[in-house]
């Protein structure tokens, strides 16, 4: 009983498929981004009112949606929604006015699978950015003020015969200059690329298709990084300790039984985190620092050492993979949720400041 | 033998009859009692003694005690009063002994079955007591983390419900500190980076909601927040720039997954091999007639020509130089069914299933084909059982395919309709 609890506050039935849901940010409102059977885009937002979800609006547009983050957008008041469809376009949305994106291009030939933004929301330095993860195997980082064109891109070289990149995140934006963007593709690789030195950080591949990347935070110097695979495996790497042929310290867990989907850090602990499986079920987990977090080796080179995985609590909502999975950035312990079983969720966990 | 004790004391009282039997050394533990109503008999190897008593006792309230040597029985009377005599008058008659001993026999076992019942039925209420006893602390037990859980939930209701609130309350001061900072723009545009900072921190505080009638504030919303960004838009613009990626090579379109990696290995390595021109040849080919691609042309142009027999010569010949390419079997098996050669299509499209091991999904459509040509060859051969066997496998591996699964229907429906008649 001292444990979190995880307890599903309430839930909703929708008719479309959701592919994402995200946390207004300073609201009790969030929005749910999906595919409707007849191909269009819904864009849902809700709000909790009396322990309950009611629809706020509901907005279909051309094209079905498949991710989105509040990532780049310039303040907590002003909402931007950079969201990345099907057919390969990244749209800017502005809350407010939904009836046409504030910004929009064709970026990519095939669908966006993953999106990121940062330096938006008033949190890190430098100008806010967003960036998309698609089909095609390319990476591109864009700029609200640049039309057209990607302000940075990750392409495969001319003779390689392209992966899906299934996933991409943002991290190490400790100050103006620095970036760095991982990606994971569906051949198990994981790439680093910083943004300041416009060059490839650190490889590795990890066996499994990754189906999601996270930054503890993306706002301070790189801490650790979760990749969730198929496979029911999780990588937590240790991005404090980079060696040159090793590369980074990392423990490996396996959980759920089924494609780990998702891997959601808490904002207000950067060691505890949630994954989402395909089976349904969600796990807390909460990540334990080693005694020494580097080690000296024989021939003085010094190596990163990984620490432990402990699990806090675990709950089996539906039948179906989690979707999406968003924690509330004003209420510890609050996140909004959604799977392929048409609904989005509420849930609430308990206990989290005595972890 | 056993011997008959006769030299027996005894004594009674209105209620009490008791008896004393010499042991006459015998021990103990082979002591052995039979007594029912009227009758007694105690009996201790090589001894015994029995008695057909005058009148009626109680035989559930008779006691016997071993003691100095004697047996001692102590029997209550069922009708208190003196008897002057041990025995019954008829003691002497034979047939009423027999009965009587007969009689004490059953009434022992009744009474043993009596005793066992008891005790069993005593034990299963017992049984069930536990059992409910043990239902009711556990039942305590969940209602008590039920309550924990509901009371978390309940707490949660509340902070919510705070939560929502707060939200409420800072959005009304978020629209009443609108009209000010608007005011203050346009009255004090002049004063520079002071006013932009105060605005700048004004709406930090705010947080704002929107709803459609809202429209006015969201314009003033426009106009302050124009200022707040222009910190941000003083960051330059990154420089175009293009990083070129490397992947780790793989073979197959899907996703890699470490349960497949053997299975997709041991495909790759038997591709690899049947792309090897078979070396025990001795026929003397030009380059063309070795190029796999080149012979697959040619049986294919024969093949739309209609000249099925040309096209099957050319396979043959790729076979002997490919021996362990699957398609060429698989074609060839086409050929077969073209010219209604069955049999031939049969044990083409098996060849061609055999070299398509392992399963992987690189090779799935080419087995369901192979299934399905062979599973029509089989049904024109007039064998619809194994027919309809190859229709169900190439049904589990592609389970869209509303083809397949109409011409796996309609085979069932037909074998069921001729099972009827024989």
């Amino acid at each position: 009983m001292d444990k979190p609890q995880i307890i599903l506050h309430s839930q909703k039935s929708v008719n479309y498929t959701v592919f994402d849901v995200k946390w207004i940010p300073t609201s009790a409102k969030f929005i749910s981004l999906g595919n409707h059977a007849r191909g269009t885009g819904a864009l849902d937002i809700f709000e909790i009112t009396h322990g309950d979800i009611t629809v706020v609006s509901q907005n279909e547009k051309p094209s079905a949606f498949k991710c989105g983050t509040f990532g780049a957008s310039p303040t907590r008041e002003r909402r931007h929604l950079a969201t990345g469809n099907f057919d390969g376009y990244i749209q800017v949305w502005d809350l407010e006015k939904l009836d046409k994106p504030i910004y929009s291009v064709k970026g990519h030939k095939e669908i966006i699978n993953a999106i990121d933004g940062v330096g938006g929301l008033g949190v890190g330095e430098g100008a806010p950015e967003i960036a998309t993860a698609s089909r095609d195997g390319r990476v591109h980082i864009w700029d609200t003020r640049q039309a057209d064109l990607p302000v940075a891109s990750m392409e495969p070289a001319e003779s390689e015969t392209k992966r899906d990149c299934w996933s991409v995140c943002f991290g190490n934006a400790f100050n103006s200059s620095e970036r760095i963007v991982g990606a994971g593709y569906d051949n198990g690789d994981v790439k680093l690329f910083d943004l300041r030195s416009m060059s490839l950080r650190w490889e590795t591949n990890i066996k499994n298709g990754v189906c999601c990347l996270e930054f503890d935070r993306k706002d301070i110097e790189m801490n650790k990084l979760v990749a969730t695979t198929l496979e029911s495996k999780i990588h937590v790497f240790d991005m404090k300790t980079q060696h040159s042929e090793k590369g980074f310290a990392s423990v490996v867990e396996k959980a759920h039984d089924s494609t780990v989907w998702l891997g959601r850090h808490l904002p207000q602990n950067r060691d505890v985190f949630m994954t989402c499986g395909g089976s349904g079920s969600y796990y807390l987990w909460k990540y334990n620092y080693p005694e020494q977090r580097f080690k000296t080796q024989t021939d003085k080179t010094v190596v990163g050492v990984a620490g432990s995985l402990a699990l806090l609590q675990n709950i089996s909502l539906s039948s179906q993979p989690a979707s999406a999975f968003d924690w509330s950035l004003d209420k510890l312990g609050l996140a909004c949720t959604s799977a392929f079983d048409q609904t989005v969720r509420v849930l609430i966990t308990t206990k989290l400041n005595t972890v | 033998m056993p011997v008959i004790i006769r030299d027996i004391n005894w004594e009674e009282t209105d209620i009490n009859l008791v008896l004393h039997i010499p042991m006459k050394g015998a021990k103990a533990n082979k002591l052995d009692v039979l007594s029912s109503d009227q009758y007694l008999k105690v009996s201790f190897p090589p001894f015994f003694y029995e008695v057909f008593l005058y009148d009626f006792v109680n035989d559930d309230k008779s006691r016997i005690i071993v003691q100095n040597g004697f047996v001692e029985v102590t029997l209550t009377k069922q009708n208190p009063r003196k008897w002057n005599q041990l025995s019954h008058p008829q003691s002497e008659n034979k047939e009423i002994m027999k009965a009587l001993r007969e009689e004490a026999l059953n009434q022992m076992g009744l009474k043993q079955k009596q005793r066992t019942e008891a005790n069993s039925s005593l034990l299963n209420a017992n049984k069930r007591e536990a059992v409910r006893e043990q239902m009711k602390l556990e039942g305590a037990e969940r209602n008590r983390i039920d309550t924990i859980k509901k009371n978390e939930r309940d707490k949660i209701s509340e902070e919510m419900k705070q939560f929502e609130e707060n939200q409420k309350i800072q959005r009304q001061l978020a629209m009443q500190n609108h009209i000010k900072p608007n005011e203050i723009q346009l009255r004090e545009e002049n004063n520079g980076p002071e006013n932009k900072k105060m605005i700048f921190e004004e709406n930090k505080v705010i947080e704002k909601k929107k709803t459609i009638f809202e429209e006015n504030t969201s314009k003033n919303v426009s106009r302050t927040v124009e200022i707040s960004l222009e910190p941000k838009l003083s960051i330059p613009l990154r420089e175009t720039c293009r990083i070129a990626v490397n992947f780790t090579s793989r073979v197959f379109p899907t996703p890699l997954r470490e349960s497949q990696t053997d299975i997709e290995e041991q495909w790759l390595r038997k591709q690899v091999e049947s792309r090897q021109v078979s070396t025990d040849l001795q026929l003397d080919l030009s380059e063309k007639e070795k190029d796999i691609d080149y012979l697959k042309e040619k049986a294919n142009q024969f093949f739309q020509q209609g000249n099925f027999q040309s096209a099957i010569g050319v396979y043959n010949h790729a076979i002997r130089v490919f021996p362990k390419v699957a398609t060429l079997y698989s074609n060839r098996a086409a050929c077969h069914f073209q010219v209604r050669n069955m049999m031939k299509c049969v044990e083409d499209c098996s060849r061609a299933l055999e070299l398509l091991d392992p399963p992987v999904p690189d090779n799935l459509l080419q087995r369901v084909k192979a299934h399905v040509r062979r599973g029509t060859a089989f049904c024109e051969l007039e064998l619809y059982a194994e027919g309809l066997l190859d229709y169900e496998a190439a049904l589990k591996l592609s389970p869209d395919d509303e083809k397949v699964r109409e011409d796996a229907q309609r085979i069932r429906n037909f074998l069921e309709k001729n099972q009827d008649f024989s």
